[in-house]
């Protein structure tokens, strides 16, 4: 199989290209994706291939072309709104909540609303109180969603094609701070399953479950305690929900114990929903209590000292599993 | 064909409206959009226009009226003159208010199991309570932790090993017992600290037997005995060790006479000289039996129960004799093989359960008789003799007399002679 | 209190004489018929509403009739519709039959959406809601608007909205969206002079509004009586043409009235009786009867006898509805997911 080395952007990039490339409904909107070339490069080069009629840059006007973008797929298109980020989705909110994601339901089935709501979520480098959010709590909490979060480029690029090619409404979260990851994927088309969570290390220790940036600070964990002779065994969710607990509470079963891990806040958090799901289907394997560690509850602060106090860490992570043991 | 007109919803949380105005009377033509008749809700006061047209022909609800949603305010008709006749209003019929409901009568008292019934004043019936269900049986704790911390996966292997989590030691947080705490907990063999399984049964299980024949003879004898006949009982201990050294001897000589034997010997000296205490009590006639012959029985414990077989004249026998007889009975008896002339009658009795290792006992009258020797064991001990104390062996007596036939001072005088005799037992052996 | 400015009306000419000439008589009739459905569907299931049948909200069009009764006679299966909450009447007027959305009021299995949207959330093949948030819709509007041009499609996107939503940042959004990028939408506002219970005055800064709106936007606005036929008809004829033609917003504001509150449990005690009285004596359905009646194309008992036999049928569809069954539970979950 011929490979290629990508950054996460490039392959973010190589799907939506390859969906429009597949399908003439497909379009990209949102600020700064046209001639700008994206706010942070994922569609770089796409006006030049596409033209300004599938490539479209708009105003700063969130609620509207979220909006656009919604009725643009109740009547026949297959748009994928860029946000900035996901705080300005809040400014859409009404459009993916009270629209989007009630429309098929709603209409007894008549009209399905096939869009991709896609950007980067969480902290970046010091982006302060405003520009730090996790929606993918809050999101999650309404039914109609489906709602993503690759942790590498591989997954990235395979989702974001099942993402765009599903008739529902899909949250695709990516990480400011992860568009220059890279890695070896595949030149040849591939898929990647919604809903199937990944066993990326296998274990016996201790089960730990992340998603997004934070699977990656849980792989050099694992790593790490792998040399002191504890062995992790590391889930990607990749898909946030549908939640794949079948994965991971076959996993439990077997090691007995589990640490989570996200980016966003403590309460009722992703944890939170995943620590009550591993409750119900493995009370009675579970050895030690559920464990996990979240951003604490404070907004974002912008020193770097303080951010870095208020998400998890590495430190934290392991710490945690070491006590859980005991 | 006549309508009703039913008092409709004017606000989504009304239930009742109060009808303040009509506008229209009995008789009336209402066009459709015309007020009706004005309704004061729980939010305002509001006018009510009629849908379609028609004849006003009768209010239900005049004006102050109250009536719930639903419930029949008019009847219209179509024409004027149609006939509103035996017509029967549709509509929800208004609540009427619930009286209290009566306080719940007190349940029953559960039923109780039948203790204690008396049976007129002879006896009360006392039967086994019933088995405790739904009983969780606890491994009893230790005294100074009051909760045992153990992670589910923890609790439910060790229930599926039958093991008790109060003896696993826990190296978790706070001693919680984990999974390893289990691998490394003491095998189950019978002499290791930890428990096998919880018992099974309920507590207070149980079967019942019937009494065989001869539980039920020895039941009635001697409840009848115990009940009725007053008991008094006078102890006695014997310095035994010259008996013990006379039997040695004979021993040597290979003459094998049990202590029993030397009893009965002691004992029918002893009767002949006290011949109150060979004596009886008939209760079917209230008179004092004076027995004429020494009959001496001796209690025989066997598989179906107990026996007294009984050595006629026994006076007039020899140690030797008396030795014979008595192992031959006993054998006898053991085998059931005792005809009823052997084991029916008797005028005293003795029991011995010093093989037993007893030191002393209150056996039963074996009416009609009115007294019964306890025998017990020979014990080592210590003694006082003129004023040292010395080892010695002893053997303790106890008459039980029936106190309608015997006073306490004729025991008394019984045991002395008896007490006299076998410390001196030279006199047994003639 | 600020005496707001108000600025002259220019309202569009209803070309009566000239539109009855053209579209005949059978055509109005059928409008007329059309609106006296419309009508006696409001009417009958207010009724309904105040027995119990029917629950939540409840927002009759009465009134208005005349707006969406000329702008589908004009338009027909042709655009993609979209309107708020009061959104009965343009339901029937787009192909749903009476009988599925008094069974949808009802909550019942056969409803236009088997019971999961209700009184707000009516659909048909081209009408995409039946919306519940103010101003909610008008970027969907502009999507489907957004749609027809991406698809080359000869049509436009016809987006009605109150005086209400005036107020939201969207319908600003949205006419600047249209206007960047071309996008054939109509907006049609329904001034009705009342958002719930405050008066259009109290809400919004203009007079007129469309009038007012339109320059800044760079697009037409236009002022019509949203009381009379053939003023709506002209001025949809007009505004949908250039739409179509140019591929730009346009706006409309139609004048009107609603003869009842804002909904159904809202007694209108924000308006005195002369007020009221006043606005129904303009009644549409009214004038369009008497309009054709001077023309001679329609008698008095005609006119009875076609509103009875609208009222006969909104009778059976409400019979229709209380036989129909209510949904099964078992499907509660069902339908939340397009399948793949």
């Amino acid at each position: 199989m011929e490979m290629q080395e990508v950054e996460m952007r490039e392959a973010l990039r190589q799907a939506i290209d390859e969906e429009m490339t597949r399908d003439t409904r497909v379009i990209v909107l949102g600020e700064e994706v046209a001639e700008y070339n994206g706010a942070y490069k994922v569609t770089k080069g796409m006006l030049d291939k596409w033209g300004p009629e599938r490539i479209l840059d708009t105003p700063i006007a969130e609620n509207c072309f979220a909006g656009l973008g919604i009725g643009a797929a109740m009547t026949g298109l297959k748009p994928i709104v860029e946000f900035m980020s996901f705080n300005f989705s809040f400014v859409a909110a009404d459009q993916i909540i009270s629209n989007a994601c009630k429309m098929y339901y709603m209409s007894g089935g008549r009209f399905s609303v096939p869009i991709v709501f896609r950007g980067p979520n969480g902290a970046a480098a010091q982006v302060s109180c405003q520009h730090s959010h996790c929606v993918e709590a809050m999101y999650g909490n309404f039914p109609g969603l489906i709602i993503i979060a690759p942790s590498n480029p591989y997954d990235a690029k395979g989702l974001l094609k099942s993402a765009i090619r599903d008739p529902n409404p899909v949250i695709f979260l990516e990480n400011e701070l992860e568009y220059g990851m890279k890695m070896e994927i595949p030149r040849q088309e591939y898929l990647v399953e919604i809903g199937k969570a990944k066993i990326v290390r296998e274990g016996h220790h201790v089960t730990l479950v992340s998603y997004s940036r934070m699977l990656n600070i849980c792989k050099g964990v694992a790593s790490e305690l792998a040399q002191k002779g504890i062995h992790v065994e590391l889930i990607d969710l990749r898909t946030i929900k549908p939640l794949d607990i079948a994965t991971v509470a076959e996993s439990v079963r077997k090691t007995n114990r589990c640490i989570l891990v996200e980016e966003g806040h403590m309460f009722a958090g992703i944890c939170a929903e995943i620590g009550f799901q591993i409750q119900e289907h493995c009370f009675d394997f579970l050895d030690a209590p559920i464990v996990r560690i979240c951003q604490k509850e404070t907004p974002m602060p912008y020193s770097k000292v303080l951010e870095r106090e208020t998400l998890p860490t590495k430190a934290k992570i392991m710490r945690a599993i070491e006590d859980v043991l005991r | 064909m006549p309508t009703t007109l039913t008092m409709p919803k004017l606000s989504p949380t009304m239930e009742s409206g109060t009808i303040v105005k009509w506008m229209k009377k009995e008789g009336d033509f209402v066009k459709s959009g015309e007020v009706l008749f004005e309704v004061a809700t729980d939010k305002a006061t509001v006018e009510y226009t009629a849908l379609d047209d028609g004849y006003l022909r009768k209010i239900l609800v005049r004006e102050d009226g109250e009536a719930i949603i639903n419930q029949a305010v008019a009847i219209f008709t179509e024409s004027k003159t149609e006939s509103i006749e035996g017509y029967q209003p549709e509509g929800l019929a208004p609540k009427k208010v619930q009286a209290p409901a009566k306080v719940a009568a007190m349940p029953a008292a559960s039923e109780q199991p039948a203790m204690h019934q008396n049976v007129g004043m002879a006896q009360m019936a006392f039967t086994p309570s019933q088995p405790l269900k739904g009983y969780e049986f606890e491994w009893p704790r230790d005294q100074v932790s009051s909760k045992i911390l153990a992670s589910p996966l923890a609790k439910k292997l060790a229930k599926e090993k039958g093991m008790d989590l109060a003896s696993i030691k826990g190296t978790g947080p706070n001693k919680r017992v984990v999974k390893r705490d289990l691998d490394l907990a003491q095998p189950n063999t019978p002499a290791s600290f930890g428990r096998k399984a919880p018992p099974e049964l309920a507590p207070g299980t149980y079967e019942e037997e019937k009494l065989s024949p001869i539980r039920k003879v020895i039941g009635e004898r001697l409840q009848g005995s115990k009940t009725f006949i007053p008991h008094f009982y006078v102890r006695q201990t014997v310095h035994v060790d010259d008996l013990v050294d006379i039997r040695e001897q004979l021993k040597a000589s290979d003459i094998k006479i049990t202590f029993n034997d030397f009893i009965i010997r002691a004992a029918a000296l002893a009767l002949k000289e006290h011949p109150k205490i060979n004596s009886g009590f008939n209760s079917a006639s209230n008179t004092i039996i004076r027995f004429k012959t020494i009959d001496i029985a001796i209690a025989v414990s066997f598989e179906a129960g107990l026996i007294t077989p009984i050595i006629r004249h026994a006076d007039y026998k020899n140690l030797g004799e008396l030795s014979s007889e008595a192992k031959l009975l006993a054998g006898r008896a053991k085998e059931g093989k005792l005809q009823p002339h052997e084991y029916q009658g008797g005028s005293f009795t003795i029991s011995n359960l010093g093989m037993y290792g007893i030191d002393d006992f209150i056996a039963i009258i074996n009416p009609p008789q009115a007294c019964i020797l306890a025998v017990g064991g020979i014990i080592e001990t210590s003694i006082v003799k003129q004023g040292k104390v010395k080892v010695g062996k002893t053997m303790t007596l106890t008459l039980s007399s029936d106190h309608r036939v015997v006073d306490g001072a004729d025991a008394a005088l019984f045991l002395q002679t008896l007490k006299k005799h076998l410390e001196h037992p030279a006199i047994l052996l003639i | 209190m600020v005496t707001k400015q108000k600025h002259p009306i220019h309202f569009f000419p209803d070309h009566t004489q000239k539109l009855m000439k053209t579209l005949g008589s059978e055509h109005l009739l059928k409008a007329l018929r059309a609106m006296l459905l419309i009508r006696n569907f409001e009417i009958r299931s207010e009724s309904a509403y105040q027995h119990g049948n029917i629950g939540g909200f409840f927002h009759a069009y009465i009134g208005q009739e005349a707006i969406q009764t000329a702008c589908v006679d004009l338009l027909g299966q042709k655009p993609w519709y979209l309107t708020t909450y009061r959104c009965h009447a343009l339901a029937l007027l787009l192909g749903v039959t009476p009988a599925e959305a008094m069974a949808e009021l009802y909550g019942k299995a056969t409803g236009n959406a088997q019971g999961r949207g209700g009184s707000m959330h009516l659909y048909a093949d081209r009408l995409l809601g039946g919306f519940g948030i103010v101003g909610g819709h008008l970027p969907v509007a502009i999507g489907a608007a957004f749609s027809i041009k991406y698809q080359k499609q000869k049509s436009l996107s016809v987006c009605f909205l109150g005086d209400g939503a005036v107020a939201q940042g969207t319908l600003h959004e949205s006419l600047n969206m249209a206007s960047l990028w071309d996008l054939p939408c109509l907006f049609v506002i329904e001034n009705n002079q009342w958002g719930m219970g405050t008066a259009v005055e109290r809400a919004v800064c203009m007079f007129p509004i469309a009038e007012t709106l339109a320059p800044a936007y760079n697009c037409k606005g236009y002022s019509v009586n949203g009381m009379d036929y053939f003023s709506c008809y002209s001025c949809f004829q007009q505004a949908a043409q250039e739409v179509i033609e140019t591929s730009r917003p346009v706006i409309i504001e139609a004048f009107t009235e609603r003869f009842k509150g804002h909904s159904v449990s809202d007694p209108g005690l924000y308006r005195s009786k002369e007020n009221l009285q006043k606005a129904m004596e303009q009644d549409p359905i009214i004038r369009l009867m008497k309009t054709l009646e001077a023309a001679g194309h329609l008698t008095q008992e005609a006119y009875e006898q076609m509103n009875k036999e609208e009222k006969e049928k909104v009778i059976a569809a409400m019979k229709f509805a209380e036989e129909s069954p209510l949904p099964d539970v078992m499907t509660l979950e069902e339908g939340v997911f397009c399948p793949r």
